[in-house]
């Protein structure tokens, strides 16, 4: 293998130790200890005020329920079941493969006023598919609100991973849902779904999980919410319920609407915390500091996702000269022919795509703490260590098959990945096709082919 | 990450997620004034400047961008403070030929380093500063991106490019 000139280890040592501090300073502990002190003194101030915002809160809060709430309707809340349960972990699936089972929902009231939900299956309905929302969102959020005719609230603390791409509305069930990119995978990413509920009968986002799923219920702020990692996996004709962590839900309701968070991707990302961080987050006036600089502006066209392989437009020299830095490709690829090539600058990674559903990717790193590659794992993988060349490799063989929020089926796949760093660089490749095709063998023989 | 942005918001209440603040960034935070004064006792109360004013303004942080471009933005005022306070000499160059006596000695320590030190002198104070918040302060791109108000590619990419310019720099020197 060639090696990548750009990046010189022993330079970084070097201004590591150049920037470095000898001996270690011996004040912070103190400076530590002075600035918690100051504490003792500024909640005092605190202290006298707040029981007297919380009687404000308190009276306007009241006033709230008694005037803008109907009289007689229970402080003015219908609380709806959040997550409904199926009636097993394992269904029929359609055989037309377009939507899950559709569940009839019959509501009774509970000796304690909680409404209480028994699923009934009805097998002869099969529910219209819904378009793909999520390659809708081209709306801004005033303009989805015009639309939709309510107030959408928009989280202000999302994880710098993930970029804002527009807002969607679903006129059938009267869903907005706003979608986030996790950056570099156009397929993953976060949606914060918002339904007005009227009753209990009309909550669209209270979707099925399996009887299996492990709910929990979370905190957000006063309200409780529930939360549940897992989705439906279609498998020989039937769906069924999986409890894996690569897609995690948060559901909650303030007054008369439902709010769902949705995130599918790597499950080292966006745990249940950092979901309820979000939903904590979410103000009804969008903020107007500074975006994020990883994340396209609310409303703002977008740029072409340089990892879709429909924008891979460059070839090898010039995705080299838009990168910065060698690029290097494989001499050794069976059958398999370079379709183009594409960079991503938030990233700094390098695509090369190949007609066969091959992507080799590159990534100049100084470490783990900045490679974007490897934050990406996938859960329920067959792992395996490998030799490429005289570098050690990783090899994971998984299935990735998922239905998604709406019941629909996507990304029905068998991928193959080896990955491996050479020389402050780290390199994948990622083989998305016919499992006979290419083994670990082929994909070891191309990375060692790498100039 | 959002941890860090969430407990900024604790911190104004609560001192032990302040004193977590603190520890993540009190050493980065010296490392880059002490690269920028190259005197231990300015630095060390440039530190204590720096994070009062971050106590006394923590309420007013806003999790929109990463909390340590925000801490960065105070320090780096606080340092153009001390600069328009004293004589503008006192920000030295990279130049260690022309140090104080303590960084001469750590000069002497550090020979191997002498080379580096040269060739940093010929990078502009833009450049230097890229290296000063990615070695000294340790930051990651993205929060210096934030902190510079730009892309994080675009700072990655810099910084790559400069390292190479000044690897190549380097090697002639050897030759």
């Amino acid at each position: 293998m060639t090696k990548n000139k750009n990046l010189d280890p022993k330079l970084n040592e070097q201004l590591n130790k150049y920037y470095d501090v000898d001996p270690r300073p011996g004040f912070l502990p103190e400076l530590r200890h002075d600035l918690q002190d100051r504490y003792t003194t500024r909640p005092a101030m605190r202290l006298k005020l707040r029981p007297a915002l919380a009687l404000a809160g308190a009276m306007i809060a009241l006033v709230l329920v008694l005037f803008a709430t109907p009289v007689g309707d229970a402080l003015g809340q219908v609380l709806v079941e959040l997550f409904q349960t199926a009636e097993d972990d394992v269904l029929p699936y359609p055989p037309a493969q377009t939507a899950i089972a559709e569940y009839t929902m019959t509501a009774a009231l509970g000796p304690t006023n909680t409404p209480m939900f028994t699923a009934t299956k009805t097998p002869d309905v099969t529910p219209t598919p819904e378009p793909g929302y999520l390659f809708a969102a081209n709306m801004t959020v005033d303009e989805a609100e015009q639309v939709a005719g309510f107030d959408i609230l928009v989280p202000v603390d999302v994880p710098e991973y993930l970029a804002f791409r527009g807002v969607a509305y679903q006129p059938e069930d009267n869903i907005t849902r706003i979608y986030y990119d996790l950056i570099g995978r156009r397929t993953n990413g976060l949606s914060v779904a918002q339904e007005p509920v009227t009753g209990m009968e009309d909550c669209d986002l209270c979707a099925d999980i399996g009887p299996s799923a492990d709910v929990k219920e979370v905190q957000i702020g006063d309200v409780t919410g529930q939360y549940v990692a897992g989705t439906w996996i279609l498998e020989d004709g039937y769906q069924i319920w999986k409890n894996n962590h690569w897609l995690k839900r948060l559901i909650w309701q303030t007054d008369d609407t439902v709010f769902e968070l949705t995130f599918f991707g790597p499950p080292s990302r966006m745990l249940s915390k950092d979901l309820v961080e979000v939903a904590e987050s979410m103000v009804s006036e969008i903020p107007q500091p500074t975006p994020s600089p990883t994340a396209t502006p609310l409303g703002a066209a977008e740029t072409p996702d340089p990892s879709l392989k429909e924008n891979a437009n460059l070839t090898l020299e010039e995705v080299e000269q838009a990168a910065g830095f060698d690029v290097l490709a494989p001499i050794y690829h069976p059958e398999l022919h370079f379709y183009g090539a594409n960079f991503d600058p938030n990233t700094n990674i390098v695509y090369l795509f190949y007609e066969e559903g091959m992507i080799l990717r590159q990534e100049p790193t100084t470490g783990l703490s900045d490679c974007d590659i490897c934050a990406e794992v996938r859960k329920g993988a067959t792992y395996r260590d490998v030799q490429v060349g005289d570098v050690e490799a990783q090899y994971a063989f998984g299935v990735w098959n998922y239905v998604d929020p709406e019941g629909l089926p996507f990304a029905v796949a068998q991928p193959k990945q080896l990955r491996w760093q050479d020389n402050n660089t780290v390199y994948e490749i990622l083989y998305d096709n016919d499992p006979s095709d290419l083994n670990i063998e082929d994909l070891i023989k191309i990375a060692e082919s790498y100039r | 990450m959002t941890t860090e942005k969430s407990l900024a918001r604790k911190a104004v209440r609560n001192p032990d997620a302040f004193g977590e603040l603190f520890d993540r960034y009190s050493l980065k935070i010296y490392r880059y004034i002490y690269s920028r004064v190259h005197h231990r006792e300015t630095a060390e109360d440039i530190t204590s400047q720096a994070f009062r004013d971050a106590f006394e303004s923590i309420d007013q942080y806003r999790p929109i961008a990463p909390f340590s471009a925000w801490l960065f933005t105070i320090t780096r005022r606080r340092i153009a403070d001390h600069f328009r306070r004293a004589n503008p000499a006192d920000e030295l160059p990279e130049d260690l030929s022309q140090g104080s006596p303590e960084i001469l000695d750590g000069v002497v320590q550090r020979e191997d380093l002498q080379d580096l030190a040269v060739q940093l002198r010929t990078l502009t104070e833009e450049e230097r500063e890229m290296l000063r918040l990615r070695f000294a302060a340790q930051m990651r791109y993205k929060d210096i991106a934030a902190l510079l108000e730009k892309s994080p590619g675009a700072v990655k990419m810099a910084i790559y490019r400069l390292l190479d310019r000044l690897k190549e720099k380097m090697e002639k020197t050897d030759d």
